[in-house]
């Protein structure tokens, strides 16, 4: 599907190369939303609707196969997710949709409380779109499904658990609200797309097209160091021996190596829709850089073939995940500093990075 | 327990070559004999505590051991004391008549400091924001000055995510801006609670720790984290707010609080706050505090407010500034692109460095 967004006015004569450079800026994030960041939300708010049917099915008729079908579409819903997650500023931050659809890190495991309190409590409240959409962030996002499908007890979905099975229908009837009004926001008219691609006009939300382009590559950057220290080296822990695994997303449903790459593959992706371009008329190492180290990493990823919970005990793995850290902090390194001056972007100090 | 990677000082000497003063200022300004201190990010990448003149000349610096943010100035000026930025430990001691470093001290291992703090009137005490972070509890520090910086006690902000902290000019009532954001150093950068924070402002006893009063932010902002304050001359405290929210949302980022009322906003024009971009990174009084100015280093923009008037009086442009000390009824202000500003006159250009966020006057 081909988004096309009507609001870009690229005749603007003139002939300095500044302006130029705004022209270029201007095409590159009209490709950009077009073929990355739309198509990525549209195609993960599909997914979450994909996922209504199998539940369905799996509540109705309770059944291991159906178990299955369901952990698939799953499987399918948080891959798609990890390739929007680094889009966290705009519409992700309207009505706190990142964190109900994300909650994540959650360092005193309030997710896991509070959903197995309800569980176990039979909290009625979990039962319907309605009242669950109002109750804590924590247990109605994509880590709270991922215990349902996969935590303690999970098993219980094919032999019959009504209780666990409802949640499971309302949890995901509001994953899917969620997840196509960030979609929506993105989209039409008056949407945050069309409202950066007029960037510079007069109270437009950013300056000028390079601000958003400078907005996209911080994200790219923080999403690669996300990857990099919090799930990755938190997961390793600070001290041999003591690893920490379940500082790591989605260790449950054994996901985590696949969401990584896909987190990288993602960033890559955003980068090579024209970014990456026009970092190259002034710095083609920085891009080919940066292709070698991200492909690194993903190598590494690909080799992951046990749970997530053993990799980090490995010393061996643990080895080469430290590698993998390093490789990510080198290209996080070429990003915050090649790409932002290839492209003549300012890194304002106290602006990117206050207190 | 004193840091032993503080050692390395190095007094630049050529810094005052390395600066490139305006000549038109200096004919007026030359030898000011005060300094401001700010922490400042150089081109090798190191973090340093630097005292500059009036003229913008830089008089000494030490290089840090990490990313410093604020400095407490003790009441007799003779002392300042440089806290980490958020999450760093280290507090540095610095000599201002000496002009070197003296000391250093860390918070315990299960607390960080939050950047900011200041001395009890009689200078004996110092205070800190700092994170209990396994708790998610803020916390004021407390340390004996006389002491080697003993750390004697804590009080409880109630409230997470304390950032700035003054003392009142009554000399007994502690003010804490609590941002409401959960923050945790296993998972640097990461805002743990955006859509259950609650800022706010307490007013604590200084030598109990009781709390004398609360105000909270209303809900409808209630992702206006209060970051940084000062007392204005009425003995009101104004307020300078960062949004965690949607960029779209129009919110009002100045205000102020009367004991015992509710917090108000200081109504201006929308596209004014709207120019600022969500965001303030300062909040600093004029000598007489009849005036307060706030930085917005995202929107690049300086705003002037009249604390009895209620108004804004003046409105400038300076890219990514963010530092802000009093002067001669107006302000001298900092950037992240090096410049150092007096009232609406850039007077210096230090080359590939940048200000950080704060800057005192000793």
């Amino acid at each position: 599907m081909r988004f096309v967004i009507g609001y870009l006015v690229l005749a603007i004569a003139t002939s300095t190369a500044e302006a130029a450079e705004e022209l270029d800026f201007a095409r590159v994030l009209k490709t950009t939303l077009e073929d990355v960041i739309l198509p990525a939300h549209q195609a993960f708010a599909v997914a979450s609707l994909e996922l209504k049917e199998p539940v369905n099915i799996l509540c109705d008729y309770p059944s291991r196969e159906h178990l299955e079908a369901v952990r698939v579409s799953f499987e399918s819903l948080v891959l798609h997710w990890s390739k929007i997650e680094m889009y966290r500023f705009g519409p992700a931050l309207e009505a706190n949709r990142f964190e109900k659809l994300f909650y994540w890190p959650d360092p005193r495991g309030r997710a896991l409380r509070q959903v197995q309190k309800g569980l176990d409590s039979q909290d009625p409240t979990l039962l319907s779109i309605e009242t669950l959409a109002k109750k804590s962030v924590a247990v109605q996002g994509l880590l709270a499904l991922e215990f349902i499908l996969f935590g303690s007890d999970s098993e219980t979905l094919h032999t019959g658990n009504a209780h666990r099975c409802n949640y499971l229908r309302s949890i995901v009837g509001v994953i899917a609200i969620n997840a196509n009004s960030l979609s929506d926001s993105w989209q039409g008219k008056a949407g945050y797309a069309a409202e950066i691609i007029n960037a510079g006009r007069a109270n437009s939300l950013y300056n000028s097209p390079g601000e958003v382009i400078q907005e996209l590559i911080k994200a790219a950057a923080t999403q690669l160091r996300i990857v990099g220290e919090l799930k990755i080296a938190a997961s390793i822990g600070k001290l041999p021996g003591k690893p920490k695994p379940k500082r790591a997303p989605f260790w449950r449903s054994d996901l985590t190596a696949t969401t990584l790459a896909v987190n990288i593959g993602a960033v890559e992706r955003l980068l090579s829709s024209g970014i990456s371009e026009l970092v190259a008329k002034k710095a083609g190492n920085a891009q080919e850089s940066l292709k070698f180290e991200l492909s690194q990493v993903k190598e590494e990823l690909k080799t992951i073939n046990i749970p997530w919970i053993d990799v980090v005990k490995s010393d061996q793995r643990r080895k080469v995940l430290s590698r993998s850290n390093d490789s990510l902090a080198r290209a996080i390194q070429i990003v915050q500093t090649s790409y932002f001056s290839a492209l003549g972007l300012m890194l304002g100090f106290n602006s990117l990075d206050g207190d | 327990m004193v840091i032993n990677t503080l050692n390395r000082r190095s007094f630049l000497t050529a810094a005052a070559g390395f600066a490139l003063p305006f000549a038109g200022y200096h004919q007026t300004h030359e030898k000011q004999p005060f300094l401001f201190v700010s922490s400042q990010k150089q081109a090798d990448g190191n973090h340093a505590v630097v005292a500059v003149d009036g003229g913008g000349a830089i008089k000494f610096q030490e290089i840090l051991p990490g990313r410093g943010h604020d400095t407490a100035i003790s009441p007799d000026r003779k002392t300042g004391i440089i806290f980490a930025r958020r999450p760093g430990r280290f507090a540095v001691v610095i000599d201002l008549r000496r002009q070197k470093q003296v000391f250093a001290f860390e918070t315990p291992a299960n607390r960080h400091f939050y950047g900011h703090g200041f001395f009890s009137a009689d200078g004996r005490l110092l205070f800190a924001s700092e994170n209990d972070f396994e708790n998610d509890l803020g916390v004021i520090g407390i340390y004996s000055v006389g002491n080697a910086y003993n750390r004697i006690g804590e009080f409880e902000t109630k409230g997470i995510g304390p950032h700035q902290i003054l003392l009142k000019s009554d000399k007994n009532t502690i003010v804490v801006a609590n941002g409401g954001i959960a923050t945790h150093p296993d998972f640097p950068g990461q805002k743990l609670n955006l859509e259950s924070m609650s800022p706010s402002l307490t007013y604590l006893n200084v030598v109990s720790g009781e709390v004398i009063d609360q105000a909270l932010m209303p809900k409808s902002f209630q992702q206006l984290s209060i970051r940084h304050i000062s007392e204005a001359n009425d003995g009101s405290i104004w307020f300078g707010g960062q949004y965690e929210g949607y960029l779209k949302d129009k919110v009002p980022l100045v205000g102020r609080h009367v004991r015992s009322q509710e917090i108000e906003f200081i109504q201006e024009d929308a596209s004014v706050y709207q120019e600022m971009k969500q965001y303030v990174g300062s909040v600093v009084g004029s000598h007489d505090r009849s005036l307060i100015a706030t930085t917005g280093p995202r929107g690049g923009l300086v705003l002037i407010w009249d604390t009895v008037k209620l108004k804004l009086i003046s409105k400038r442009s300076i890219p990514d500034v963010c530092g802000a000390a009093p002067f001669d009824h107006d302000f001298f202000f900092s950037d992240g692109c090096g410049n150092l500003w007096c009232k609406d006159t850039k007077i210096s250009k230090h080359n590939n460095v940048g200000w950080d966020n704060h800057l005192k006057k000793v």
